[in-house]
């Protein structure tokens, strides 16, 4: 099932890219693609009350495969624009040998804790349950009926995989569960590596490492939780929007689209985080585009119907938008809520030193840019919006929202602020073009 | 004569042991040791030192925990010391408690609880503070970086971060890295600011690599050879062994947080986990059970039961016969 699923969005993006940028980055994004083909697949089989086994599971998965490729077809002339040439930035011995070993230690961990049962506390009662439960039922659980299961309100990108890689299985297995959980954030770090390594390889590695070596990330390499399924999407978003503005190729567009529809499939946040944020810096990238827009039209358009699927399936199906239902939006102020903010970013382990580190960074890039102290590309600088706003998002509702019990008591807060961490880190890959690191 | 004097003045300081002293980890019993023994106490002492020396008496030998208070009176439970001193009377002990990340140079507030096997309990005759020299405090803040981040079913949520002297590490190294790069604007090196950003936050999370490594081969190892993982312990064991039994439904019999149910729950679906009718019961970490015969209580419940298998965690899997 695994072969399918990769195979299916292997097709899709061998059919919009052509070979143009090469076949391993159109390999790369074929589970990631593969993974969004099959969430519409199971949505479409909840919407029409047919059960979830094989043979329907993937016979909706190549239907949907086909309208995909029929709906890229608009695109397919689309110029290819590979030869801009990209500064490579040297990078100093001892600080790739580093990054080796942080890659190389968050692989380890990640690969054994895939063979172990699985541990962590939300998975037995949210992430890895729902999909069990759904698996035995034959049906995507929507409805907290059992007592089994909390949070069935969430999109279900995430145990859609689980559940149709367990499909040819006559038992549920927490192994193949928690491994295609593993192979989806292999294959979306290592498009996003393959597509920085135009900068070399090493700067990609360390920029990788920079964000893989985040100990709370380097932990949820390991078994399940969706927080890395969508910073893996949203990264996957972001580096194609940068594709983008290097080449002017608007195949990029329509692909960060397709990522960011499963971002807003794969977690409450992603309508808020990747979606607002996205449309922010597409709206900025248009007003500031010289030249004819025409082009971009249908990619743009298509992302954000795409990305509108969610929304309309939670209301067709009467399930609420965000995690905690109306409290999410309840306006509420809790002085306490400042001292935890600080000591999560900056006292905890969650981050370690991260975000002295990337708040240093950001203040310098943007001093810098005014003054001329440090050499930047331009083309990348507004793709920094996206983690910003992401972060003041976060940041809003963790210190005036009702949320502020989460980031007291340590649940959440942390894992979603691995977003815009991570975020901010691959637009400043970019942007910065320092002479060496 | 007076060296005989000198010889009694002194026993009891001759006889002054170290005791061995093992920091909680996510595999620590308390269960077994508050379930098994028969008195209980707890004392709050304050003082400033890098250990304390314990004058004694005790029938049993008794079970110590020494929490790491704060201001509020709060404790970190991965803080907590934990050690066993010997019976016998007017005995002395010393308990380190720099083995703690807790532990710091300045006065500090402990909680000690003691648990006996025996209903006499303890009596306590003395209870002093050793000092910490500069070599030790060094040597101290030396094992506290090499001390490994503790790893529970929360860790996903939030890592505490290392502590070294009970000053959390984050804010040090956080600090000189700010230092650092006002520094680097001062002597206007602006092309060196990125790199040294990047080389220090590399080195601190190799650091956190490190540990990543360890628990990596430490849990394989565990789950390879025992059949136990971390703070689950048994459970997946227990729950593939109930799939195996054709289990309907079980009563898990534990004490503490929801995690053990929820857990088993997992890992046993589509049995499920109730109280009614049970057809196997767990017996998992639990501080009020007994079994006599092919009698099992927990709690308020009773059962007619046969053992079907024990585990390497403690943790017993009972045919429910009632």
């Amino acid at each position: 099932m695994t072969l399918l699923l990769t195979a299916q969005g292997w097709v899709v993006a061998r059919r919009l890219l052509q070979k143009n940028y090469g076949s391993v980055i159109e390999i790369l994004l074929g589970l990631p693609l593969g993974a969004l083909i099959n969430v519409f697949a199971v949505a479409v089989l909840s919407l029409a009350g047919i059960e979830l086994h094989a043979l329907s599971i993937i016979g909706v998965n190549i239907g949907v495969t086909l309208i995909l490729l029929i709906s890229v077809q608009p695109l397919h002339k689309a110029k290819s624009n590979n030869l801009v040439e990209e500064s490579t930035i040297k990078v100093h011995k001892a600080i790739g040998a580093l990054s080796i070993v942080i890659l190389a230690a968050t692989l380890l961990y990640a690969v054994s804790h895939t063979i172990l049962p699985t541990f962590h506390y939300d998975s037995t009662t949210n992430w890895n349950m729902r999909s069990k439960v759904s698996y035995y039922n034959a049906s995507m659980v929507l409805e907290d009926e059992s007592g089994l299961v909390s949070k069935t309100n969430y999109p279900f990108l995430y145990h859609a995989v689980q559940i149709s890689v367990n499909t040819f299985s006559p038992n549920w297995s927490d192994k193949s569960a928690n491994g295609i959980h593993f192979l989806l954030t292999l294959s979306m770090f290592g498009a996003v590596f393959h597509l920085l390594s135009r900068r070399g390889r090493s700067y990609a590695l360390t920029a990788m490492a920079l964000i893989v070596g985040i100990p709370l990330l380097t932990l949820h390499a390991g078994q399940s939780y969706a927080d890395i399924t969508l910073v893996g999407f949203a990264l996957l978003s972001l580096a194609m929007l940068i594709e983008f503005r290097r080449t002017n190729d608007p195949r990029f567009v329509l692909l960060s689209g397709l990522f960011l529809a499963a971002c807003v499939w794969t977690k409450a946040d992603g309508i808020f985080f990747c979606f607002i944020p996205w449309l922010i810096v597409i709206a900025f990238l248009l007003v500031r585009h010289s030249g004819s827009i025409g082009y971009l039209r249908y990619p743009v358009a298509y992302s954000v119907v795409l990305s509108f699927s969610w929304p309309f399936f939670a209301v067709a199906k009467g399930l609420s938008l965000t995690p905690h239902g109306s409290s999410d939006v309840e306006i509420l102020t809790n002085i306490e809520a400042v001292g935890a903010f600080s000591r999560a970013l900056f006292v905890s382990g969650s981050f370690g030193i991260y975000w002295y580190g990337l708040l240093s960074v950001l203040v310098v890039a943007f001093i810098g840019v005014r003054r001329n102290m440090i050499e930047i590309d331009r083309r990348y600088i507004l793709t920094l919006l996206w983690g910003l706003i992401a972060m003041a998002g976060y940041m809003g509702v963790y210190l005036l929202t009702s949320n502020t019990e989460y980031l007291i008591i340590g649940q959440s807060f942390d894992r979603q602020m691995l977003l815009p961490a991570s975020l901010l880190t691959l637009s400043l890959a970019y942007t910065l073009i320092p002479r060496h690191l | 004569m007076w060296i005989l004097s000198l010889l009694v003045v002194l026993i009891p300081q001759a006889f002054a042991e170290e005791v061995a002293v093992t920091l909680f980890s996510e595999n620590t019993a308390i269960e077994d040791i508050v379930s098994s023994s028969v008195s209980h106490a707890h004392a709050d002492i304050s003082g400033k030192g890098r250990a304390i020396r314990l004058t004694y008496s005790t029938t049993e030998p008794l079970s110590v925990f020494v929490a790491f208070r704060n201001t509020k009176g709060a404790f970190k439970t991965f803080e907590t010391l934990q050690t066993v001193l010997r019976a016998g009377q007017l005995q002395e002990a010393t308990i380190d408690l720099s083995k703690s990340p807790g532990w710091s140079i300045g006065k500090r507030s402990y909680r000690l609880y003691f648990f006996s096997d025996s209903k006499e309990g303890a009596q306590f005759h003395d209870i002093e503070f050793e000092k910490a020299s500069v070599p030790s405090i060094i040597a101290i803040g030396i094992r506290h970086f090499a001390m490994l981040q503790p790893y529970s079913p929360a860790s996903y949520h939030r890592l505490p971060g290392y502590s070294i002297l009970s000053i959390p590490l984050t804010v040090v190294a956080g600090m000189a890295l700010l230092v650092i790069v006002c520094l680097l604007v001062a002597l206007k090196r602006f092309e060196l600011i990125v790199p040294v950003i990047v080389t220090v936050i590399l080195v601190t999370q190799a650091r956190f690599s490190l540990d990543a490594m360890i628990y990596s081969t430490k849990h394989m190892s565990e789950w390879m050879h025992n059949g136990t993982y971390s703070t689950a312990g048994s459970l997946p064991r227990i729950a593939a062994r109930l799939q195996k039994e054709d289990a309907t439904s079980v009563y898990l019999c534990h004490t503490g947080t929801t995690y053990a149910q929820k857990l088993l729950q997992y890992h046993a679906y589509p049995v499920l986990l109730g109280d009614d009718a049970p057809s196997h019961i767990v017996v998992h970490k639990s501080t009020n059970w007994s079994i006599d015969g092919e009698t099992l209580k927990c709690n308020d419940d009773e059962f007619r039961v046969s053992l079907i298998e024990t585990f390497d965690d403690g943790s017993a899997l009972y045919q429910n016969n009632s």
